[in-house]
């Protein structure tokens, strides 16, 4: 047998005047149902919601056109409640410890990017060829690099790091004599510009 | 930038008139005009800056949004705090009330939304009925009005554990007496939804109420 829905049950069971479901005359279950929610729609009904003081609502009406006042004038002058001094302390105090740890890692972590100075027959020889030269003039930044490279010799440069490493190829260009360099720089070239495979 | 009218200031409040009387017995002090505008004439006043048309609004229906709230939270502080902020949102949204359903359905939609987002699903503390309240036809016999508020505790703490959803189809339907379309059109959902959650809301709270019983039996 098929049973009654749950929406055809609640409104039997909310309006005692509807005409009787003929499904409810032959199932008892159904019946029951209807009955249960019912009794459960009584027993909710006899809760009241207790009433305040009259003296309540004209409080009420007050807190509620302050409330309202406040608001226009908040939305009036949007700027007012931000530079309010406990939300601008509130914001200094967030803002400040991350401005300070954006600076330490910063300075930390971040290192400008400088170019060893080429070991000086190697520039010699490529800076003629085939590397274009800078526009020194316009490119500011590396109008900064040299300003900044100016007074660095190459020894000075070679303690601080920006040298060749010991060991390194490089290391061991710098120690080549005139001729050897000359003969090196043959040799790569020969093999850049020769046959491919 | 507005004035702010006197009327609206600190300890100021708007003059209490009864709902039942409001069309047609203004008390002395309330503007007559207003008493006789209805909500629709009253919303145009208040978006046009009229705050006194607002107030209007509020003394017209700050009852039946307090006692939604009261449903949902179980005590009078957060009921009043809750009712005040369904006004002040009703005050801020006022532009966009299209006037499709009554001022009435949109103040409980706003109003189901605040308590819906306030409770939770655990049961909230119901306060016993205090010195400070009456309850509205309430017995003298103090043993009836005992037992009386057993039982309203009862049901209330049962309401509250109900699913939100179920709890607001079922305050909206029985102690507002809201019809099916009208809770419908408030919580977004079909005539068919909200009988079903009708009926799993009753049956459940029949289970609580059940359960509660037996606690106390034992």
């Amino acid at each position: 047998m098929r049973h009654l829905s749950p929406e055809i049950l609640v409104t039997l069971a909310e309006s005692p005047e509807v005409p009787a479901d003929p499904h409810l005359g032959c199932c008892e279950r159904c019946r029951t149902v209807v009955g249960e929610l019912r009794a459960t729609l009584t027993a909710a009904r006899q809760d009241i919601v207790p009433e305040p003081s009259p003296l309540f609502w004209d409080r009420f009406s007050a807190r509620v056109a302050d409330a309202v006042a406040e608001d226009e004038q908040r939305r009036s002058r949007p700027w007012s409640a931000v530079l309010q001094p406990s939300r601008l302390l509130r914001a200094v105090c967030l803002v400040l410890p991350i401005l300070t740890l954006a600076v330490v890692f910063g300075t930390r972590f971040w290192r400008p990017r400088t170019t060893a100075p080429a070991p000086p027959v190697a520039s010699e020889q490529i800076s003629g060829s085939d590397v274009p030269e800078p526009e020194e003039t316009a490119d500011a930044s590396w109008a900064l690099v040299t300003g900044l490279a100016e007074d660095l010799d190459w020894e000075a440069a070679a303690d601080s790091g920006l040298g060749p490493a010991p060991g390194s190829a490089q290391e061991a260009v710098v120690q080549l004599s005139s001729a050897e360099r000359s003969e090196l720089a043959r040799l790569i070239e020969s093999e850049l510009h020769g046959p491919s495979m | 930038m507005h004035e702010l009218n006197p009327a609206w200031s600190v300890g100021a409040a708007w003059p209490r008139v009864d709902l039942k009387v409001a069309h047609t017995q203004p008390e002395p002090g309330r503007p007559a005009q207003l008493a006789e505008l209805d909500d629709r004439a009253l919303v145009a006043r208040s978006v046009a800056g009229e705050r006194d048309a607002f107030g209007e609004l509020v003394v017209r229906h700050r009852r039946a949004i307090y006692q939604l709230c009261y449903r949902f939270v179980g005590n009078h502080e957060d009921a009043t705090d809750l009712a005040q902020d369904v006004f002040l949102r009703a005050y801020r949204g006022l532009r966009n009330f299209k006037g499709d359903a009554s001022l009435a359905t949109w103040l409980y939609r706003i109003g189901v939304n605040v308590c819906l987002n306030k409770v939770t699903s655990k049961a909230p503390p119901t306060r016993p009925i205090g010195d400070h309240f009456q309850a509205a036809g309430a017995t003298i016999d103090p043993a009836d009005g005992l037992i009386r508020q057993q039982q309203s505790a009862q049901v209330r703490a049962a309401l509250a554990r109900l699913p939100r959803k179920q709890r607001a189809t079922l305050i909206l339907r029985i102690y507002q007496e809201r019809s099916h379309a009208e809770i419908a059109r408030m919580l977004g959902s079909s005539v068919g939804a909200v009988k079903a959650n009708l009926f799993h809301a009753l049956h459940n709270l029949r289970k609580i109420l059940g359960t509660a019983d037996q606690q106390v039996g034992r």
